[in-house]
């Protein structure tokens, strides 16, 4: 690191430069990322917080919720299967509420299950449902303006109560989800699972073919657009990876182009090549160490500035593994020059002999 | 005897021909003699030099380098041998641009692995440098270049002093400065050296002068 640490000390303008492009493509991925995290939040939290193993769904369905039909009687089967712990329905209902019978009205993803449900979440503001007409909501209806106590009204049928807010997000297709008692209901969308997972394969084969048993990451897949929102940032954060390794891969390409006469000296006075090539990744490292710090904390500062709504997500874990792979990416960029340097003879350093 | 080239010969494959750089040369430096090679160019001076400076190997011919064949060592300890008993001065000094005058030495130390770096102040005093120990290459001047760069083959306290062209970039008076340098040096401390020159002028302060002509030496 001697050489790394006095190179950038002494060109810093360069390095700063290139340290900025970093910073850019850096923050660009956390943006992105952040971006993909909070839409499949906003998208399908209900479903990844569900407090179940296994969701099934009927194979014509195609993992589509609102498409799968069962009868009640094929719940009644699945929770009499060996090894399945518990089991409850799941119908979905895209509706539209109107709230306490005023001109406010509200998209809502109905949940509907069994009262004594283990799909119906934490509540961390008011209380659990008691009775059928009682709702628990998403707490984006409370940014709503919406209160423990509020009715929603569903057309001229119905009329639910909000008893509490969920403690988690619970959003489905970008819509705020509110979980109510159906009763018992006769045609359901899915019998969600808990299992003893060492029992799966047995489950699977009780369960037959008439049915996709799948997990809840796997559940995602059906819900609409899901898919496709995730595959459009998804490429474009592996296009961002690919553009920060080329980026890295032509500075220090050049870099070392310039620096080959550098190399041949030191090789011809003793050094050796790991040396010099330590000294190239540290540089690396420490390059991409600093900027990714810094654009961490550009992305912290853009999140607290992104107004609530906005569907926007960063985690910690998923931070921390975004920077470890910039980090990953930046040392395969420099792979190229450490060919280079392999390569480079050190009878370079004397002109005129052996070239 | 620090170094001793036996019947030495360099072939350059050239495409489908071959040049014969050397050829079959023989050559001893004493402990404390200062070697000239004079020759016309492109008549193989570069070239022995590389060899004695086990930066390239011969066709045929042995090389003994402070009583070791170098022939029979791996790439890695040829590299430890240079780094340890050879000290090179270069045509331009080919000092590294983004290191001051005291971390030119430093490097060398580091790489030897040495935990004791009083020389390098000590040294830098000897050639009058101390003053300049904080600047940078760019900084110094064509002559202190080169004084720089002999301290920094002296470092290791090496057996061996090869320099290629060492006058090259400076005027006389200072070429003639530098070259008296090394003299002193290579007597003082005992060293061995060989100096690849244009130079005419400064065979004096040498002990024995060789010419080459067509890869072949004339005493
Ligand atoms: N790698 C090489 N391949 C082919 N010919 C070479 C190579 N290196 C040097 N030569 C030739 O060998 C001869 C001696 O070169 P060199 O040792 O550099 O001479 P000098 O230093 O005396 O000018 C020259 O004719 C040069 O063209
Ligand atoms: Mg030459």
């Amino acid at each position: 690191m001697f050489l790394a640490i006095r190179e950038l000390a002494h060109a810093k303008i360069r390095y700063a430069l290139i340290g900025f492009i970093i910073v850019l493509i850096a923050s660009l991925i956390f943006i992105i990322s952040g971006l993909a995290k909070g839409l499949s939040a906003d998208n399908a939290s209900a479903i990844q917080n569900l407090q179940v193993d296994y969701v099934l769904m009927d194979t014509d369905a195609e993992l589509e919720m609102t498409k799968s039909i069962i009868s009640r009687e094929d719940l009644d089967k699945v929770s009499q299967i060996d090894g399945v712990a518990q089991a409850n329905s799941l119908s979905v209902r895209m509706m539209n509420a109107s709230i306490n019978d005023t001109d406010q009205n509200e998209d809502v993803a109905l949940f509907v299950t069994e009262s004594d449900s283990m799909l119906l979440p934490p509540v961390r503001e008011g209380k659990p449902i008691a009775q059928e007409n009682e709702v628990i909501a998403d707490r984006t209806l409370q940014r709503e303006g919406i209160e423990v106590g509020d009715t929603l009204t569903f057309g001229e049928q119905r009329e639910l109560t909000v008893v509490g807010f969920a403690e988690d997000s619970q959003r489905y297709s970008h819509t705020s989800v509110v979980f109510v008692d159906g009763g018992e209901s006769e045609h359901i969308n899915a019998i969600t699972i808990r299992v003893d997972e060492s029992r799966v394969d047995e489950i699977r084969n009780a369960v037959g073919n008439s049915f996709d048993m799948v997990t809840r990451e796997e559940a995602l897949k059906g819900i609409p657009s899901y898919s496709q929102e995730q595959a459009s940032l998804n490429m474009m954060i592996v296009l961002l990876f690919v553009i920060t390794a080329f980026v890295l891969a032509a500075f220090f390409y050049v870099i070392t182009l310039q620096k080959r006469d550098q190399f041949g000296v030191l090789k011809a006075l003793g050094a050796k090549t790991t040396y010099l090539v330590q000294n190239l990744v540290g540089q690396v490292v420490l390059i991409s160490i600093l900027c990714i710090g810094i654009a961490v904390g550009l992305t912290l500062g853009i999140a607290a500035i992104l107004p609530e709504e906005m569907p926007f997500l960063l985690t910690a874990d998923g931070m921390i593994q975004t920077s470890i792979l910039i980090l990953i990416v930046s040392v395969i960029g420099a792979f190229l020059s450490l060919i280079q340097i392999v390569k480079i003879d050190p009878i370079e350093a004397i002109e005129g002999a052996g070239k | 005897m620090t170094i001793v080239m036996e019947n030495v010969s360099k072939l350059y494959q050239d495409g489908p021909k071959s040049f014969k750089a050397l050829d079959s040369i023989s050559l001893e430096v004493k402990k404390g003699e200062f070697l000239a090679i004079i020759g016309p160019s492109g008549s193989g001076k570069s070239t022995m030099l590389s060899i004695a400076g086990a930066l390239l190997s011969p066709t045929n011919g042995t090389v003994w380098l402070d009583g070791e064949n170098i022939a029979n060592l791996s790439s890695k300890q040829i590299t430890a041998r240079r780094l340890k008993k050879i000290g090179f001065v270069f045509q331009a000094a080919n000092l590294i641009p983004y290191l001051k005058v005291k971390d030119q030495l430093t490097v060398i130390n580091m790489l030897a692995k040495h935990k004791d770096r009083a020389n390098e102040g000590a040294l830098l005093r000897h050639f009058g440098l101390a003053h300049r120990a904080t600047n940078y290459p760019n900084e110094l001047s064509g002559g202190e270049r080169q004084r720089v760069a002999i301290a920094r083959a002296l470092i290791n306290d090496p057996k061996l002093i090869l320099a290629d062209e060492p006058t090259a970039s400076l005027d006389s008076k200072r070429g003639r400065e530098v070259v008296e340098t090394l003299a002193n040096e290579i007597k003082s401390r005992g060293k061995s050296g060989i100096m690849v020159t244009h130079d005419e002028r400064v065979l004096d302060l040498c002990d024995r002068v060789v010419t080459i002509r067509d890869g072949r030496l004339e005493e």
